[in-house]
């Protein structure tokens, strides 16, 4: 019993080593704080490891990590404003921005970045797993519990959205 | 179709047939409407932008900690005092020494009662409660001497079943914390000590012993239990870490966290 526990506990450092990266830049794409993902990922992480019993075949394992990495987000942002951080040292996007080596690519990454920041939080997500995640449409339906022909819809809205700030912004 | 219905599936076209050419219906459309060709073309600058986008690295940090719980989960794996008794690989001696000495007790206290039969019971059934304590310190004394990492970690969990372990065993806690040889050991004597961070004495200790640690993940461990401890002493200890050649810079982050978090 003590061996498969501790057979149990050395693929939960492999699942890490397999996942830790896409879910860090699932919450970073979304929340664009390196700390606060940084956070963020140990939690799921931590909870994957109190909950290891449950899960075993990999397909699964991958929904429902991003199930709870959506739970830690809402919770998330249920504290965030209560604390709102004016001084966001750790921001992607201020990173980007006080780059001295500013590319073209860079500066259009930036825009990228501040447009998606406006988009309103369900479409970001959605747009997170779609399109940085790279998700199946099936996939996003599983994680999210909505259907295939809504998430269609909603993503193909938020990029819409997205690209109308876009434009926006580098008019300006 | 009109110009809103082209604009409307432009999208899942683009998903559709990344490559491949649109439908000749809105081909035709799309040469003669300047500004449906317009958005199309941002749409695809927009997916363009998406798919370049680089992935960040996840912070040695949230690696580190990973590592940390993992190992925690690993010791803290080991059985309790009780469910130890059902494992095949304890010690034969020990067991001995502990059956042998709890049919001591049992029977001693049954000729105690038969002998004084008018004697108050509560204060035998404390005396034996007693002896029963002090019989487990002992197991603990002689397990922390083994040779075996393992059984020096055993040694270490039981303690944490204790809610007042005498003062020996806390010098014992911490004299493992700071000199014994196996890292693991090391961990799960600070992660025992945890248990008791309200004790001042024994938050001091903890402070205290980082300054002669070397290994990262129990350095990382001090750290973070000493900001909980949230003593006068912790944040100059935390500075004097900052200052070390010898810290690896990931150490030397949780150190600078944990005087920012104290400095709130």
């Amino acid at each position: 019993m003590l061996k498969a526990q501790r057979g149990e506990l050395d693929a939960v450092g492999k699942l890490y080593e397999r996942y830790s990266k896409k879910l860090f830049n699932f919450f970073i794409r979304i929340t664009g704080n390196r700390d606060d993902s940084a956070d963020l990922t140990q939690n799921v992480f931590y909870r994957v490891l109190k909950y290891r019993g449950s899960y075993n075949p990999e397909h699964q394992f991958r929904t429902w990590m991003y199930q709870m990495g959506r739970n830690c987000l809402t919770d998330y942002r249920k504290d965030s404003s209560k604390h709102p951080n004016i001084e966001d040292k750790d921001n992607v996007l201020s990173a980007l921005l006080n780059d001295e080596n500013s590319n073209n690519q860079v500066s259009q990454d930036a825009i990228l970045f501040k447009a998606i920041e406006n988009l309103p939080f369900e479409g970001k997500e959605l747009l997170v797993m779609c399109k940085f995640q790279k998700l199946k449409y099936e996939e996003i339906a599983k994680i999210t519990n909505d259907s295939v022909p809504n998430i269609k819809i909603k993503v193909h809205r938020t990029l819409k959205r997205l690209k109308e700030i876009y434009f926006e912004m580098e008019d300006a | 179709m009109n110009c809103k219905e082209i604009i409307e599936l432009l999208p899942e076209f683009i998903e559709k047939s990344p490559g491949k050419d649109l439908p000749d219906e809105v081909e035709k459309h799309l040469s003669r409407c300047n500004a449906c060709k317009d958005e199309l073309k941002k749409l695809l600058h927009i997916e363009g932008l998406l798919s370049q986008v680089r992935e960040e690295k996840v912070p040695a940090k949230v690696d580190f900690a990973f590592r940390i719980m993992l190992e925690n989960e690993k010791n803290t794996n080991n059985l309790s005092f009780t469910n130890r008794i059902n494992q095949k690989h304890i010690s034969l001696s020990i067991l001995t020494k502990v059956a042998a000495g709890i049919l001591l007790l049992i029977s001693g206290g049954f000729v105690g009662y038969f002998i004084h039969p008018v004697e108050n019971t509560s204060i035998e059934v404390s005396s034996l409660k007693q002896e029963m304590v002090e019989m487990k310190n002992l197991v603990i004394l002689s397990l922390i001497k083994q040779e075996s990492p393992s059984e020096r970690i055993k040694a270490v969990s039981y303690i944490k079943e204790i809610s007042k372990p005498d003062p020996e065993l806390i010098e014992m806690l911490f004299s493992t914390l700071n000199s014994d040889r196996n890292v693991n050991v090391r961990l799960a004597a600070a992660q025992a000590l945890s248990k008791y961070k309200d004790n001042r004495e024994i938050a001091k200790g903890i402070v205290k012993s980082l300054e002669t640690q070397t290994e990262p993940l129990v350095q990382i461990m001090l750290i973070n239990l000493a900001v909980e401890t949230r003593g006068d002493d912790v944040t100059p200890e935390l500075n004097k870490l900052l200052n070390r050649s010898d810290l690896m810079d990931e150490v030397k982050s949780f150190a600078q966290k944990g005087i920012k978090t104290l400095s709130i």
